[in-house]
């Protein structure tokens, strides 16, 4: 039997229906969650708040297109720094496939001194390397996992890896999810090609051919109980588009079992809302802040031109500073350019010589989720960057603009709004020794954790090893939120995998699931 | 379109600043009118994608707009500088030593930039050599599909 994909704009009326599976949000948690179950023959919806777009519909999109459509809050999300902390834009998807669908593709599993210190400091043997070691497998094979090839690396990345060399750094070849990359370099604004295997068209469409439903534009509100026992979900179904949130008719689904996956920043609102209390939700937010710098040569790189991610470094990994290759759009990355008007035109003119190079920081976890003062749909997340992590963030600026002198730049161009091109590396290092205000750097963040984590003790944590929410019943979270602490390298795989071990732990105990 | 008409003619006066360029003479060369209305008509789209940046992006128009005094020595609203000054003010404020407001005029320049650059004629300038939702010219050799 075939399932299909609703446009929960365009149903005309409620919704009502009984399942064994409900999983909230389609994202890399939960399109894998839903896949694993649908192929033991369960019968799965998939809840998605989000629009759905065909891969053809989103490669006719312009990155700002996408930015509206796709992108959380129309891609104006931020983390409001507390303190001395930068506001960091945070990227997330609001649509079929969740973030998975703007990935650079970059895969990593999660790193063996990770696993280490969760089975060593944090009591967590169940997370050991080589207890998902199966899982990772499944999902590489399913995401299709390739290294990418020298020749692939874009000019802007061969710069700034020629630039490390003569530094003694070493850049190694990326792995991604990608099957028939061409090197478009749009990668975080939809794949003009359909290359990069997201889980909308990795895992998604084998759950739908395994007779799985997904309704999007379902935006869940809360988890129904019978006592403790989770029994189904309700919530509304919105649209139309450019009306965000705007709700049309109510829907009740009734489940054996409902997994929320509505990634870090929305799976607190959904247990909030339905009862769940611990003082550990909605916390010890982790975002893996990170930030980009420019260099300027003399002569046309035509950066545009190469897998948009397809290096790294973790020559620093100690610092908790990983180097990670990346290219955005000419457009983005002009609105980061310094200037007005002439002078920023000027700039603007020389994109062909401007390589750039990511930077991201392995953080501690400063971030809480609150309600929004405002109202609205989106929680106010706070984040206050820890002295040691803001010192990491300044110490890769200076890092990743020696790269860009050694590989022969005229000029570099940090992540701080208003700073004019800086020629010289003294200049450059003073960035680091008299430091401007923090709230000037222009920082991102693509990896939010952390905040309904796991703990063998519901003293310390949200769910158990096995994501099920002490407490309750039936109620499970499997999405970046599980994980105990952050990770330090990309996130999605990590997430796949996490939600592979528990959907087989659910498969495999179902019976005890249903009635326990 | 949500924006009122004072909104409309201050976000069109600084992205009017923002896309100024030198022409030939080395004078200051305004971008046409139609890409200033299609510019403040896109952001004013965009923005209906969100359910809070509208309110958020009306107070920062409203900022930039009031703000001149301060660093111009101006009492007119942004609408109200001539072009010379507006695009100094505009510079002054992001260079601004003051975090929040260097950030609030970041988080107006950043839609308001990426914006204008879809527009092709703007898109021209940065050199890219195709549209943005085109493939790549050159495949690359190897590639598995
Ligand atoms: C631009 C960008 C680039 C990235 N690049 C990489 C990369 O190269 N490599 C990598 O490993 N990782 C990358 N990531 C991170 C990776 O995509 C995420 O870590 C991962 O997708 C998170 O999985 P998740 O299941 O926790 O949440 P998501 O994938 O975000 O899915 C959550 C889904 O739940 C939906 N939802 C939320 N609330 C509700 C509700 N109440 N009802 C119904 N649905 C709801 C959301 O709309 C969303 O679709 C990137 C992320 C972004 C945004
Ligand atoms: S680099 Fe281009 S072709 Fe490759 S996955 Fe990204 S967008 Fe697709």
């Amino acid at each position: 039997m075939s399932g299909e994909i609703l446009h929960g704009r365009e149903l005309s009326g409620p919704l009502e229906e009984s399942v064994d599976v409900v999983v909230v949000g389609s994202g890399a948690g939960g399109a894998v969650f839903a896949a694993q179950l649908a192929e033991d023959g369960k019968s799965v919806l998939v809840l998605e708040e989000g629009p759905h777009y065909t891969p053809e519909e989103i490669r006719a999109m312009t990155p700002s297109q996408v930015l509206r459509r796709m992108w959380r809050d129309a891609g104006m999300y931020a983390a409001l720094g507390v303190g001395q902390t930068p506001v960091i834009s945070l990227a997330m998807g609001r649509n079929v496939g969740g973030s998975s669908v703007h990935t650079g593709g970059v895969c990593f599993r999660i790193p063996s001194a990770v696993h280490h210190d969760w089975v060593k400091g944090h009591g967590l043997p169940e997370l050991s390397e080589a207890a998902l070691e199966a899982a990772y497998l499944d999902v590489e094979r399913r995401v299709h996992v390739v290294e990418v090839q020298p020749h692939e690396r874009s000019r802007s990345t061969q710069k700034f890896a020629e630039g490390a060399a003569k530094l003694g750094v070493e850049f190694k070849n990326l792995r991604r999810n990608t099957d028939g990359c061409e090197g478009n370099s749009r990668c975080n604004f939809g794949c003009p090609k359909g290359a990069k295997m997201s889980v909308d068209l990795s895992y998604l469409p084998g759950a739908i051919a395994r007779g799985a439903r997904l309704v999007s534009d379902a935006q869940v509100e809360r988890v129904l109980f019978d006592g403790t026992r989770a029994v189904g979900v309700e919530g509304w179904l919105t649209g139309p588009p450019g009306h965000y949130g705007a709700r049309k008719h109510r829907f009740k689904i009734h489940a054996k079992i409902v997994v929320v996956a509505c990634g870090t920043v929305h799976t607190p609102e959904v247990l909030a809302n339905s009862g769940v209390r611990s003082k550990h939700l909605g916390r010890h937010i982790t975002l893996h802040p990170a930030f980009r710098m420019g260099g300027l040569f003399d002569e046309p790189l035509d950066p545009w031109n190469g897998a948009m991610q397809s290096a790294y470094s973790d020559h620093y990994e100690h610092e908790g500073i990983t180097v990670v290759g990346m290219y955005p759009p000419v457009n983005v990355l002009s609105s980061g350019l310094p200037g007005v008007g002439p002078s920023h035109r000027a700039i603007v003119r020389q994109n062909r010589s401007i390589a750039v190079q990511g930077g991201m920081v392995h953080d501690e976890g400063g971030g809480v989720l609150h309600r929004s003062p405002l109202g609205g749909r989106e929680p106010l997340l706070t984040y206050e960057m820890v002295p040691r992590d803001l010192a990491r963030v300044r110490r890769a600026i200076t890092l990743l603009g020696e790269m860009a002198f050694a590989a022969g730049a005229k000029a570099v161009i940090p992540p701080i709004f208003g700073l004019d091109p800086i020629t010289s590396l003294s200049a450059l290092r003073a960035l680091e020794t008299s430091p401007p205000d923090a709230r000037k750097i222009e920082c991102m963040a693509f990896h939010p954790l952390g905040s309904a984590k796991m703990s063998n003790d519901p003293r310390r944590g949200v769910t158990d090893v096995w994501g099920a929410v002490y407490g309750m019943k039936g109620l499970y979270v499997v999405d970046g939120s599980v994980l105990p602490t952050s990770i330090g390298v990309n996130s999605q795989v990590p997430i796949m995998s996490m939600a592979t071990r528990l959907a087989w732990a659910v498969r495999d105990r179902w019976a005890r699931v249903v009635r326990g | 379109m949500i924006f009122g008409a004072w909104h409309q003619r201050q976000l069109g006066a600084i992205v009017e600043a923002m896309l100024t360029d030198h022409d030939e003479r080395g004078e200051l060369a305004p971008p046409s009118a139609e890409v200033t209305r299609l510019v403040v008509e896109d952001l004013s789209d965009w923005l209906t994608h969100s359910q809070t940046m509208p309110t958020a992006f009306k107070a920062l128009i409203a900022l930039l707009a009031l703000l001149p005094l301060f660093f111009v020595g101006r009492l007119a609203s942004v609408a109200g500088l001539p072009l010379d000054v507006r695009v100094t003010y505009l510079e002054r404020f992001e260079r601004t030593k003051v975090g929040p407001l260097s950030m609030a005029f970041i988080a107006m320049k950043v839609p308001l930039v990426i914006s204008a650059y879809e527009v092709p004629e703007n898109l021209r300038v940065t050199g890219f050599d195709r549209s943005l939702t085109e493939r790549r010219r050159l495949p690359v050799a190897g590639a598995s599909r």
